[in-house]
């Protein structure tokens, strides 16, 4: 919880049943319902890491902006020729989308997937 | 050769273009000089498949280069005998596919398997091998993945031309330039055209002759 989120919370304590003691009652009782059926609670840790932050990136593919990429670009990611990387969209392994022009692009959560290991 | 207005034209215009405009050479050469790498990718894969039609119609290139080598591929699932390497099909940079044998309990299955290089991002996902076809008939194997190639190129083919299209369409705006892009899409797709999908072609046609008589 944030320090502003605390001091408005904390100046509006108004009794037993302020909102921040509900606050703090919904939380505990999320918790504990979590913790009976054995789910990880998504509060922050001391490390301000969070159950809902993305799993890593596979190292190949980079960190930026991008959402998708052309076949020549997937296949220099992926490390292999770039015919293999219309074959697989050929065969339906990896999914493509056409854009202007008819021109194939293959998305970045597609790559994520592709790159996913179980 | 010179142009009409006198100055030295470069390069050579395909054939099948006649009494194109300055326009139209000028856009056919700027496009072609993006895709020329992706073209020439497309010839040299064309070609290997080509090769590979032509050894496959006897098989007997294969078979003894099976007797040659025992080259082995392991299998990725787990309590299956190896892959042994009967023939390298093709090999493109960090790729290369061959066709391979093992013995299983109903007999012999061959498959067509590509191997990437194990130092790849795909690799390491998902394993250096990607079995493309299996089945008990070789001749079978390897007419399904030459049908399956072709569909591949034709779709590399058509990633081609769309780029030319993006070209023609980015660099110059306002022109009507589709006798380019037709010429263009025309070589890719004569490329692209393996002689097994004229062969089935011209056997279809035969049948319609032998069946239908002349349609109208």
């Amino acid at each position: 919880m944030t320090f502003g989120l605390r001091l408005f919370l904390n100046g509006n304590r108004g009794g037993a049943d302020s909102l921040y003691t509900r606050a703090c009652d919904f939380v505990r009782k999320r918790e504990q319902r979590n913790a009976a059926l054995g789910l990880k609670s998504p509060r922050m840790t001391g490390n301000h890491e969070s159950a809902n932050v993305a799993p890593p990136l596979p190292q190949a593919l980079p960190q930026t902006d991008r959402l998708a990429y052309s076949v020549e670009e997937t296949a220099e990611l992926l490390g292999v020729h770039y015919f293999s990387v219309y074959r697989m969209i050929q065969r339906g392994n990896l999914r493509a989308c056409r854009v202007l022009r008819g021109k194939l692009l293959v998305p970045r959560s597609e790559l994520l997937k592709l790159l996913k290991t179980d | 050769m010179l142009k009409r207005n006198g100055q030295r034209r470069e390069g050579v215009a395909p054939p099948s273009l006649k009494r194109m405009s300055d326009a139209e050479y000028a856009a056919y050469f700027e496009a072609f000089g993006v895709i020329k790498g992706d073209y020439q990718a497309l010839c040299l894969i064309g070609d290997k498949l080509r090769e590979v039609e032509a050894s496959a119609r006897g098989l007997g290139s294969f078979d003894s280069q099976a007797q040659g080598g025992h080259a082995e591929l392991p299998d990725s699932a787990g309590g299956r005998s190896p892959w042994e390497v009967c023939a390298s099909l093709m090999r493109l940079n960090n790729n290369e596919v061959f066709l391979c044998k093992r013995v299983c309990e109903h007999g012999l299955e061959y498959a067509v398997i590509d191997q990437a290089s194990i130092a790849s991002a795909y690799a390491k996902a998902r394993g250096p091998l990607d079995v493309l076809r299996t089945g008990d008939n070789p001749r079978q194997v390897l007419r399904d993945y030459l049908r399956s190639e072709s569909e591949t190129l034709q779709l590399m083919a058509n990633d081609i031309t769309a780029n030319v299209r993006l070209v023609i369409a980015e660099r110059f705006p306002k022109q009507d330039l589709r006798r380019v892009v037709k010429e263009i899409t025309r070589m890719c797709k004569k490329v692209a055209r393996l002689g097994f999908s004229e062969t089935l072609t011209n056997a279809t046609t035969q049948a319609q002759k032998h069946n239908g008589g002349v349609h109208v």
